[in-house]
């Protein structure tokens, strides 16, 4: 019922590090509500890529089980990936084949990525 | 080594301080109470109260160089946005504020995207400020303020003589003649869009216009009219003035507005046109009929070897004239008074403050002149009325015009240390707004070198306190409003 003390802060600043991307993706979600009512002049909706990506990597780099729980972990990247894309596509001024072609291409990355990560399997 | 109860219990630490800042920025999102307050200085740094706009209308004030910290009005109208907080349907606003030569002031909401919709609200009148005007409410209901020497009754009282209505509605009063009178014939030159008020005789309506359109260049203009009393509208109708292909103006078509088995009351007939439609000619068997409060009395250029003068008849105090002819530069007689329109595109204001409180003649002697009052226009004596109380405006001068009350849901402000007032407001938020604009007019205050100093705007919204009955409806307007923001 003992752990090393480099376990032990590995462990809390995993779940530190849990507790500020939750605490970061609650905020947005309440800017998102009423604009302006966490930080007065700065837009925390515009973090929204940025938390993406860092849930991306944290599922990119966790380590995998085998079985339904690495197909949950490659929906979970899946569904992160394409809410990633909708928020970036939601800053696009205007669209065009340019925009269609990068949309197109990212979503066969986002296949081949869940065709790699199902070597667990 | 270390126990893993004792790991556990410090990495609860990061959650614990994470969830307490989401549920205090909850607790400030959504209110217990109801009630959420945005407070500003207009010095920038509200998230929810931006400062007055157009900027060119308006200074920053700073502590050290004008006394206060906030902005300084110095234009007419200027804006503040401000955002809402969530769905709320009434906001409270309060204002400190102080005036200098401004003595009227009037707030309003905008209520459509595209700025066209407003609701103005009484802000400040230096003039009902005074301890000579109280405030009354008659026994009909009637909001408003009388002088010290009249009683409430005033504000039930049909004849609207003496009396002035401030951004409040009004109810016509209910008036008939017995009988037609033998067709009267006005030979005129108007312009443009017109108002004209008319009282039914024998519970009919017959009024003929004779229209011209004088753009050679088209085919053809469009005079709308809307028969309405009270506000509701009775007819619509349109016609069409036939134009003219070659180098001259189309002919006088006649127009005929009649209507029969009209109730007792006074009906507003509007004639919606352009600029190039003139109404040249007007014949009524209506005995009462007056037109304002705009009057553009057009050029006979073409039309007339002599300039055409224009002789009316009004109870109004306070006229603009403006002309944008140099053959229309003219002395206007108003009653007693007089004013020279000397320039082109340069607005006059004439103003009377004399006891006269029966229509005074007004005369335009060579014609070719718009004006705007805060009265009617009769082409005759015998044909004058007044369809609904005259407008209070900066320059009304109260008592000394023989006005002895006010219409009106002004609420009197409260003064605070030097010279500084505080009034407030109440309005209804446009549904699922993200935002609200307010207005703030001060009319003619460039013209005077006035300035408005605010120093603070305070925003209280309100909705029902949260409970468990409220909270989902709450969350169903918050989730929709999130939606429309997509």
């Amino acid at each position: 019922m003992s752990i090393t003390l480099k376990e032990a802060g590995k462990h809390f600043a995993a779940q530190t590090g849990y507790a500020f991307l939750f605490t970061v993706a609650a905020l947005i979600a309440i800017e998102w509500l009423m604009p302006g009512s966490v930080l007065p002049f700065i837009n925390l909706v515009d973090l929204l890529p940025l938390t993406f990506l860092i849930i991306i990597a944290l599922l990119a780099f966790k380590k995998r089980r085998k079985g339904f729980l690495n197909r949950l972990h490659i929906i979970a990247g899946i569904i992160i990936a394409f809410l990633l894309l909708a928020s970036l596509l939601a800053n696009v001024p205007s669209y065009g084949l340019r925009t269609l072609l990068l949309t197109g291409s990212t979503i066969l990355l986002i296949l081949a990525w869940s065709v790699a990560m199902d070597d667990a399997n | 080594m270390l126990p893993k109860p004792l790991v556990y219990l410090f990495c609860v630490i990061p959650w614990i301080l994470g969830l307490g800042a989401v549920f205090f920025i909850l607790s400030l999102r959504f209110p217990v109470s109801g009630v959420f307050v945005a407070e500003s200085n207009l010095s920038g740094t509200s998230a929810f109260v931006y400062q007055f706009l157009p900027a060119e209308r308006t200074i920053s004030a700073k502590d050290a160089e004008h006394g206060f910290v906030g902005q300084r009005v110095i234009e007419d109208p200027v804006y503040i946005n401000a955002r809402v907080p969530g769905p709320y349907p009434k906001v409270e606003v309060e204002m400190e504020f102080k005036v200098m030569h401004q003595p009227l002031v009037e707030l309003g909401i905008v209520r459509d995207k595209a700025g066209l919709q407003m609701d103005m609200f009484p802000w400040y009148s230096e003039m009902l400020e005074s301890a000579d005007w109280q405030s009354v409410t008659s026994q009909t209901g009637k909001q408003g303020f009388i002088y010290k020497t009249v009683t409430k009754d005033r504000l039930d009282d049909p004849d609207t003589r003496n009396l002035a209505v401030w951004l409040t509605t009004t109810t016509m009063p209910l008036i008939a003649d017995p009988a037609p009178v033998e067709k009267l014939v006005y030979e005129v030159s108007l312009r443009g869009q017109h108002d004209l008020w008319v009282v039914p005789a024998g519970g009919k309506i017959d009024i003929e216009l004779k229209i011209q359109d004088v753009n050679r260049n088209r085919s053809g203009g469009l005079l709308a009219i809307e028969i309405s009393k009270n506000g509701q509208v009775i007819k619509y109708d349109a016609v069409g003035a036939s134009g003219s292909l070659d180098t001259g103006y189309s002919s006088r078509i006649p127009v005929a507005i009649k209507q029969n088995g009209l109730d007792a009351g006074v009906y507003r007939i509007r004639l919606l046109a352009d600029d190039d439609i003139f109404i040249r000619e007007i014949s009524t068997t209506n005995p009462r009929f007056v037109i304002g409060p705009r009057l553009h009395i057009g050029d006979v250029v073409g039309f007339r070897a002599e300039p055409q003068p224009f002789i009316g008849y009004t109870t109004a105090r306070h006229i603009v004239a403006e002309t944008f002819h140099k053959e229309g530069l003219q002395e206007i007689t108003f009653g007693p008074t007089s004013g020279k329109v000397l320039q082109t595109h340069a607005a006059v204001r004439i103003d009377r403050a004399d006891d006269i409180d029966t229509p005074v003649q007004l005369v335009a002697p060579v014609g070719d002149i718009r004006l705007i009052s805060d009265g009617f226009f009769a082409l005759s004596e015998s044909a004058f009325f007044e369809p609904e109380p005259r407008r209070l405006k900066p320059e009304t001068h109260g008592v000394a015009e023989g006005l002895e009350a006010v219409l009106t849901n002004y609420q009197k402000i409260t003064p605070l240390a030097d010279g500084w007032m505080r009034a407030k407001t109440e309005f209804t938020i446009p549904e699922s707004s993200d935002m609200i604009r307010l207005v703030l007019s001060a009319p003619g205050i460039g013209s005077r070198a006035g300035a408005i100093d605010i120093r603070s705007v305070k925003l209280t919204y309100r909705r029902p306190p949260m409970n468990w009955q409220t909270w989902s409806q709450v969350l169903y307007k918050e989730a929709k409003n999130a939606w429309n923001r997509l």
